[in-house]
């Protein structure tokens, strides 16, 4: 299992292989943990969120598949819309706002240790009236209503904003030679 | 063979950013089920979030966590009501959640039947050759078919094909003649009906 790749081990949790989702889990529980704490802000049941995005996970591989992208992508995606049920589900107003990406300036990863500083060097180097929307709606846990009400802009502004961000965003990463 | 008939590019953001209602959300899963180009095009916009990810500390996680997820791990059953087990494809099986608490609306013996799946979802069953009575939505609709195919409009739309009208279209949808036909749909607000059904629902509702 440890020599597959994410996808790989995606087709196996698939094919329901518990031991391919052990090693999901191996190689990225501490890091859906790191996102949901700095998109939800305390009171959150945090590790209660991680256990229920690996059971989502387990339920819908066959969802996933290889040539729609990077497996780390889709976990992003997963977690984010487990992370927003569970703040609907105990009626909380969003009010944390952007992710804080600074939280993890220093640290250092053990998968690519560029990879976290050139996100946020990416994210840098965007203009301020598209990093900023970015951090609130699509890294951070706002609906495009709220940012936009915190950034006094009609939401499909904010919107557009996010999706031209994430253009020149990716296009940054992939020049790193990044995913 | 891919869908002919897909949600806005645009929606790709929504869906990856987190910023559709959980019954929509599903509608967008449906048809990814079934089409490669927009599981493509999503991933163009889960592809930062996932850079991120990937580059987060590995925080240590509870040692015990493991072992509670792998305990709770069941192997995906397809949906039932009652007794009744419903032909969707096994890709799919995952956007249904429970419907035991469920129950059939309409008759099949009409032609149609549809039950809640979870607020605002809903399931809709066609029997082949057989109209749905003509309706408008007081509301946003959208809608994947999950099996068979239907003919609406003037349009033939079949596994995966996705729609979407706001509250202003009335129409009357029939299956094809071959096979039944099963659909997800995403409502905001509710059917309105037309003709006799629309008299006995607005007295109904009285």
């Amino acid at each position: 299992m440890a020599g597959l790749s994410d996808g790989g081990l995606l087709a196996r949790i698939a094919a329901q292989e518990q031991e391919a989702l052990a090693e999901l889990f191996r190689r990225y529980g501490g890091r859906v943990l790191a996102y949901v704490r700095a998109m939800a802000a305390a009171p959150f049941p945090h590790e209660d969120a991680v256990q229920e995005i690996f059971l989502t996970l387990w339920q819908k591989a066959g969802l996933y598949a290889p040539q729609g992208g990077e497996a780390a992508g889709w976990i992003f995606t997963v977690t984010r819309h487990k992370v927003f049920d569970i703040q609907r589900s105990l009626g909380r107003v969003r009010e944390s706002g952007g992710l804080d990406l600074e939280l993890f300036g220093g640290a250092p990863s053990e998968v690519d240790p560029t990879l976290a500083p050139s996100v946020q060097k990416a994210l840098a180097m965007l203009p301020e009236d598209q990093r900023v929307p970015i951090r609130l709606a699509y890294y951070g846990d706002l609906s495009y209503d709220e940012a936009a009400r915190r950034l006094g802009l009609p939401a499909g502004t904010v919107k557009t904003r996010i999706r031209a961000g994430l253009s020149a965003l990716r296009n940054l990463l992939l020049r790193k030679g990044n995913p | 063979m891919n869908p002919r008939f897909h949600p806005r590019e645009d929606h790709w953001l929504d869906y990856a950013a987190g910023q559709l209602d959980a019954a929509s959300r599903s509608l967008f899963e449906a048809h990814l089920a079934f089409c490669e180009p927009c599981r493509r095009q999503a991933a163009q916009y889960t592809a930062p979030g996932g850079a991120l990810l990937a580059g987060l500390p590995d925080l240590p996680v509870p040692p015990a966590m493991l072992g509670g997820i792998l305990a709770r791990l069941k192997a995906p059953e397809p949906p039932r009501v009652g007794a009744e087990t419903l032909p969707i494809p096994r890709s799919l099986w995952s956007l249904l959640p429970s419907l035991q608490g469920a129950s059939w609306r309409g008759a099949l013996t009409r032609g149609f039947r549809f039950l809640e799946a979870a607020p605002g979802l809903f399931l809709i069953h066609m029997e082949k050759g057989r109209p749905f009575p003509e309706h408008g939505h007081t509301g946003l609709e959208r809608s994947v078919i999950l099996a068979g195919g239907l003919k609406d409009a003037g349009s033939v739309m079949e596994a995966g094909d996705f729609d979407e009208a706001d509250g202003s279209r009335v129409h009357s949808p029939v299956a094809l003649p071959d096979e039944d036909c099963w659909i997800l749909a995403s409502l905001e607000g509710g059917i309105r009906f037309t003709g006799w059904r629309g008299v006995l629902q607005r007295l109904a509702d009285k």
